[in-house]
């Protein structure tokens, strides 16, 4: 083996001492041990390496991330036993056939751990969180545009989050972001819709249409536009959520 | 996999793979996004893995596929061809240059380099899979990850050089910048 050769394979020999052990490196070292100028190119390549490392540990992930990736764990995980395993394939299956039923109205798509959790977030709501009356008129007038027919979903709304806020709209948080809803009623059937601002939902997504979801045999769309993330919620089920596209 | 079980893999993993999904995406939302869909993945069908001890290995490769999945679907090919000549020394002042910049600006240097080596240079950084398995990580020969180190690497330094000069452009002399004031 030269010097070359030796520098080529030691190229790859982490810093710090990781792969002391491994037999492949065994020859280099060796050689950089009883090289003077092997051994100098050595050193100073691990104190280099070792320095990078250092550097890109700096680097933190954002501070809602873990928050985001638990939530889309927890509601995908599938308990051990083989009769649940089994009803939860049976579920999914429902649920693409539910996207691809409804492709006309609503394009299903492959579904995101994001949109996943979007949905979770919204059902869960739906169903625990405590649904204010609307108050004042702006806010009523927001929810009379939503119960109109011509007001088609999912699209965008000419709405913005600070209006809707300022006006006394519900506001939670979901992945650390605040989620303005909601609550409208249409041809007497209730919906709850959810509006975050951009970043719940990947961008890879923002040019596509909606997905639809069963959450807990709960159906719900989400989807995005440039500025927002939607999600909308219906107890009353699939029919009700393809009323609201006219 | 219990909740439990599930936040300490999480705990474990995301960090790193956040740092090998930036360096890929090269923005902090889709690396975002990529992290969060591994975990999915993993959540849905990686508890099936035997092995635990080869979650970390499963979950960079699993990273790794999904953002060769989402690039093909935007159509954002990388070439491979032309690689870059290898350098064969490391000055002392490449380490010194490399001291004096912060985390951040490394980072983008190393999005600078061409993503056939940015991939197995960011996981070699990253210190957590050896070059073997940075070789099943990205499916390829482990002689294809020496020699894609090595090229890597002279181009990081170059990167890194140029990312210094182009901060030293960027800071005026305080003398001049009374002088602009004044003028």
């Amino acid at each position: 083996m030269n010097n070359d050769e030796a520098r080529f394979i030691l190229r790859a020999y982490r810093p710090g001492g990781l792969d002391a052990k491994d037999p492949m490196f065994a020859t280099a070292l060796q050689q950089a041990k009883h090289d003077p100028i092997l051994n100098t190119w050595f050193e100073r390549e691990q104190s280099y390496d070792m320095v990078l490392a250092a550097k890109f540990r700096e680097i933190m992930p954002p501070g809602d991330l873990r928050d985001r990736i638990l939530a889309g764990g927890r509601v995908s995980q599938k308990p051990s036993r083989s009769s649940r395993r089994l009803f939860n394939w049976l579920a999914l299956a429902a649920s693409v056939a539910v996207i691809f039923t409804l492709s006309e109205v609503w394009q299903g798509r492959r579904v995101e751990a994001a949109q996943v959790a979007y949905a979770q977030f919204a059902v869960d709501d739906t169903k625990n969180g405590h649904h204010l009356p609307a108050q004042g008129e702006v806010q009523k007038n927001m929810l009379a545009m939503l119960a109109q027919s011509n007001t088609k979903l999912p699209g965008s709304l000419p709405l913005t989050m600070e209006e809707m806020k300022s006006n006394g709209c519900r506001t939670v948080k979901f992945a650390g972001r605040d989620a303005v809803e909601l609550c409208f009623s249409r041809d007497g059937t209730w919906y709850h819709l959810y509006v975050t601002s951009r970043g719940a939902l990947p961008r890879s997504l923002l040019k596509k249409s909606s997905a639809l979801l069963t959450i807990n045999e709960t159906v719900v769309a989400v989807w995005s536009d440039r500025n927002y993330d939607y999600a909308v919620v219906s107890p009353e089920g699939i029919d009700a959520l393809k009323h609201l596209a006219g | 996999m219990s909740n439990k079980a599930f936040t300490q893999l999480v705990d474990a993993h995301y960090a790193p793979l956040y740092r090998f999904a930036l360096s890929l995406a090269r923005n902090q939302a889709d690396a975002g996004d990529l992290v969060q869909q591994t975990f999915y993945i993993w959540a849905t069908k990686g508890h099936a893995l035997r092995e635990i001890a080869k979650a970390k290995s499963w979950l960079f490769t699993t990273l790794y596929r999904e953002f060769l999945r989402v690039r093909r679907r935007e159509n954002r090919a990388t070439s491979i061809e032309d690689l870059p000549p290898s350098d064969q020394e490391v000055p002392v002042e490449d380490r010194d240059r490399a001291r004096r910049l912060d985390g951040a600006m490394v980072m983008e240097s190393m999005q600078a380099v061409d993503e056939v080596f940015r991939a197995p240079l960011t996981l070699f950084y990253l210190e957590d899979l050896s070059y073997q398995e940075i070789a099943e990580t990205l499916e390829v020969p482990i002689g294809t990850v020496m020699s894609r180190l090595s090229r890597g690497k002279a181009q990081l330094r170059a990167e890194l050089k140029n990312a210094e000069t182009d901060a030293a452009e960027k800071v005026v002399p305080f003398n001049q910048l009374k002088k602009r004031e004044t003028s």
